[in-house]
């Protein structure tokens, strides 16, 4: 019996080709190949799952999801599968966070109705679990891919600012801290 | 001369021939900034003036113009000006250029034309003798200047001795120094000659005379090393007081460069802490992406704990189903084994199916002896007896396997949920307070960058003052470098000892001659006291008194012209000084007679106190009132008036001045063209400031459209701006 999570981390999600020039691109060397140049010609980011992340957790954190276009032609499959995300080189300045994949893989369980009794009675596929949670994934990196996208058709340079990505993940946290915090919006600088 | 106009064409960004300027007897403003052809429209006139070259030269050419001729075609340079000096006049110098190749050109004879009228006539004649004529190089260097730092004209040391010798009567009387001290020199001869031969006092007047002349020959002696003395002084002097405004800015360079140094240190500092923690990055590589992932992490473990609970209860059902299925099948045995009458018989594997069949097969009892009937009761019960056994035996296999079935029987085959409960149970722990703690760790830093960013701000803010400081001490200083404030000035002390010997040296030379002048003047009393017998030598003696007299008086004459030259000079400068400042603090100029015949322009304030680094603009209308003092004299001396041509390279007026002070110099009525950047923000004219002027205003300005690479592209356009 293989285990559901190193099943799942061999695979290579997809995403709708659309993104790969207008997001994944703008900010790492998808497609390059090589991402030792990053810091020279100012990408933020290297590697393109990074951007893939990034984008799954857009859509994990405002729990939406949107289903990617039918037709497979659209489609691309990343290129590097899960279980070599955030093995990256522990130079300049940056640091290895493969076990940012757990803590994918348990969203992934939280947000799926799986029947993990069925599954461990035998009476669904190992397979069939892996693509629901696979199917999950690209439907929350879909969205984020849209919610990026739209940012940058209205300002070009809206994640060019140091902590505008931050400030999109804390902003899930306003709700928390309204308790004790005024209604002032959050400082974006 | 007043210059009427000025054409200038193809001379190197005046591109084709329409470039023409027109004069006013006042103030013309030239406006132009940085590269819009403002130097090379004062260099064009340059090249008019020069009347010592006699080629054209390939790079005085527009490269615009050069750059669109065809192989074989050709054009030319030429600088037109019309001016007025006895009548109209106008001088044009040109050649013509032909292009010969790819980067080939040929280059014609340069000519230099003049016309002027000669009554209702107009005359070509040499331009090269009406320049001479009309503005020689001398009246040039004291009409055109380029850039502000060329304006002291005494910076020069030769420039006043010039300036004397052409506009003051001085030297006529040095013509008339020399003939009286001939005068003198011989009287005094052909009265000691006569003195020698009187026979009274011949003795007496030889001993004398020959130490009358040893004296004389000691005081010109003397004379001459107290003037080396006093030169070398004065080069000390000079340099210890550059030195010493050197010294005191470079002290303080230095200090604010120090301070400069520690403020950036600092500010590099702060850009490195702010810089050290990658937002974007940390967001991966310190997993501060999961800073909204608590909750989900409680979702996945309640998941995990739910399913895991699940399962289990799921098994323990299964495990006890199993359970009473088995207990069935043992309670299914129990029931057999009850006898007719009801008494418990043996169990049914006693006897045992050999010995059942062996004592039915030998019909008898083999436990009371009794041989056993076929049919009978005896017999059958046997036989039913083991048949039972039988049974019995089969329905023992028959319940073990079924037994055996059902506990082979598992419910989950896979362990995926324990895997899962494994998963969640790592994530639980250090791990889970650290996902928990990442959202107070991103408050905490940005707050500790925000703290950063004010530090930042300030310590910038003081490295903006600094250099500002630093900016304002360079202005101060002048033309001084920053690389000569870096130096050291331990050579300062040196120069002060070398000083202080001198002036020893000085004193002890001035106290000699004022003995020996003594001892002279006894001397010649006592050779004027002798009593000669002759009437002749007395004749002498007193015609040689009276050209002495006129001597010395002629002598004293002489320097009290120049005297006076140079304090009329001053007045007239002083009177532009106070027009051109208005209100402002001018202080007053002094023209300063110092050794070598030469003279240093002064400023004092009114309480006597020399200003000795006066700012920028104060230098400017120093100088340009200086400039207009000599004008003056100029038109008083030799009738005739000329123009002063400033290039300002740089504006030493603040916006507010500017136009007041324009003004003033159109209103002096004394021709001035001036090409200054001055009224011009950020490549805009300001023609509010413009119309408040009352002069014609020009603007110069690059073409658009050039390509800032390529110098072919680059021509200069010429727009009157304001009547």
């Amino acid at each position: 019996m293989e285990n559901i999570y190193e099943l799942w981390a061999k695979r290579n999600p997809e995403f709708e080709k659309r993104y790969q020039d207008t997001v994944l691109s703008v900010f790492s060397d998808y497609g390059k190949g090589v991402s030792q140049y990053n810091d020279i010609r100012g990408k933020i980011f290297g590697a393109g799952y990074e951007v893939y992340i990034i984008a799954f957790f857009i859509g994990l954190y405002y729990n939406q999801t949107k289903p990617l276009v039918e037709d497979t032609a659209k489609r691309k499959v990343l290129g590097q599968p899960i279980m070599y995300w955030g093995n990256i080189e522990e130079r300049a300045g940056r640091k290895a966070y493969g076990k940012i994949r757990e803590y994918i893989f348990a969203a992934l369980v939280a947000r799926t109705d799986i029947d993990w009794i069925a599954l461990d009675k035998e009476e669904i596929t190992a397979q069939s679990v892996v693509k629901t949670l696979i199917d999950k994934m690209e439907e929350y990196a879909n969205f984020g891919f849209d919610f990026i996208l739209d940012k940058l058709e209205q300002d070009p340079n809206y994640f060019f600012k140091e902590s505008a990505f931050l400030n999109v993940f804390t902003s899930f946290l306003v709700n928390e801290n309204n308790e004790d915090d005024s209604d002032e919006p959050d400082d974006l600088d | 001369m007043i210059i009427k106009e000025i054409k200038i064409k193809n001379f190197r960004s005046y591109y084709g021939d329409n470039n023409f300027f027109k004069f006013s007897d006042g103030l013309t403003l030239i406006l132009g900034e940085n590269g819009d052809g403002k130097t090379t429209f004062f260099e064009a006139l340059q090249w008019l003036f020069n009347t010592t070259i006699d080629k054209g030269n390939i790079e005085s050419v527009s490269e615009m113009r050069k750059s669109k001729l065809e192989i074989g075609e050709h054009d030319e340079v030429s600088v037109y000006m019309s001016f007025e000096h006895d009548g109209i006049k106008s001088v044009e110098k040109s050649f013509t250029f032909e292009r010969t190749g790819e980067y080939t050109y040929k280059v014609g004879p340069l000519i230099f034309r003049g016309y002027e009228t000669n009554g209702s006539e107009r005359v070509q004649v040499n331009g090269k003798y009406l320049i001479d004529r009309c503005y020689d190089a001398f009246i040039q260097r004291f009409s055109l200047f380029k850039g502000e730092s060329e304006l002291n004209v005494f910076n020069d040391r030769t420039a006043l001795k010039q300036l004397v010798d052409k506009f003051s009567d001085i030297r006529k009387f040095d013509e008339l120094v020399e003939f009286t001290k001939a005068f003198e020199e011989k009287s005094n001869a052909a009265y000691l000659k006569e003195m020698r031969s009187d026979d009274r006092v011949s003795r007496e007047a030889k001993i004398l005379e020959n130490r009358i002349m040893d004296v004389s020959q000691k005081i010109t002696e003397n004379r001459r090393d107290i003037r080396e003395i006093e030169s070398s002084i004065e080069v000390f002097s000079m340099k210890l007081e550059e030195l010493e405004a050197n010294q005191e800015t470079s002290e303080r360079y230095k200090e604010i460069e120090a301070r400069r140094k520690t403020q950036e240190e600092k500010r590099n500092k702060f850009k490195a802490l702010i810089s050290s923690v990658d937002y974007n990055h940390s967001l991966l590589d310190k997993q501060w992406i999961l800073c909204a992932f608590p909750d989900i992490l409680k979702e996945f473990k309640d998941k995990c704990s739910a399913l895991s609970k699940e399962k289990r209860k799921l098994e323990r059902d299964f495990d006890k189903k199993q359970a009473e299925e088995l207990g069935k099948l043992k309670a299914v045995e129990e029931i057999q084994n009850t006898l007719v009458n009801g008494t418990a018989g043996l169990p049914w594997y006693l006897p045992n199916q050999e010995t059942l069949e062996e004592m039915l097969s030998d019909r008898i009892c083999k436990v009371c002896g009794r041989p056993i009937e076929e049919d009978s009761d005896a017999y059958n019960f046997m036989v039913a007896k083991l048949e039972d056994y039988k049974r019995h035996v089969a329905m023992k296999l028959k319940n073990e396997t079924e037994a055996q079935q059902i506990q082979e029987q598992i419910l989950f085959p896979n362990s995926h949920i324990e895997d899962l409960h494994n998963l969640s149970i790592s994530l639980s722990g250090s791990n889970q307070s650290f996902v928990s703690g990442i959202a107070q760790e991103i408050v905490d830093r940005r707050e500790l960058v925000d703290r950063y960013r004010s530090e930042l701000k300030t310590v910038e803010d003081k490295l903006q003052d600094i250099q500002d400081e630093k900016a304002r001490l360079l202005i101060q200083a002048g033309n001084v470098s920053e690389a000569v404030l870096e130096k050291d000035f331990n050579d300062i002390r040196g120069l002060f000892k070398q000083k202080g010997k001198a002036e020893v040296r000085l004193a002890e030379l001035k106290a000699e001659l004022a003995s020996k002048e003594a001892t002279l003047k006894s001397l010649k009393d006592e050779l004027d006291a002798l009593d000669p017998n002759s009437s002749q030598v007395r004749v002498m003696r007193d015609v040689h008194r009276v050209l002495d007299e006129i001597s010395k008086a002629f002598g004293h004459a002489k320097e009290e012209n120049l005297r006076r030259f140079l304090s009329e000079m001053e007045e007239k400068a002083n009177e532009y000084l106070e027009t051109l400042s208005a209100t402002d603090f001018h202080g007053r100029i002094r023209l300063v007679q110092t050794a070598n015949e030469s003279t240093e322009i002064k400023l004092f304030s009114s309480n006597g106190t020399e200003i000795s680094k006066p700012s920028g603009s104060q230098k400017t209308v120093m100088y340009i009132s200086i400039l207009f003092a000599i004008s003056d004299f100029t038109q008083e001396k030799r009738d005739e008036d000329y123009p002063l041509i400033f290039d300002a390279a740089t504006s030493s007026f603040g916006d507010v001045k500017e136009d007041y002070f324009y003004n003033v110099i159109n209103s002096i009525k004394k021709q001035c063209i001036i090409v200054t950047k001055d009224f011009i923000t950020k490549g805009k004219v300001r023609l509010s400031d413009v119309e408040r002027l009352n002069c014609p205003v020009y603007r110069i300005k690059k073409a658009d459209g050039f390509d800032a690479n390529n110098l072919a592209t680059i021509r200069t356009t010429v727009d009157k701006i304001k009547e």
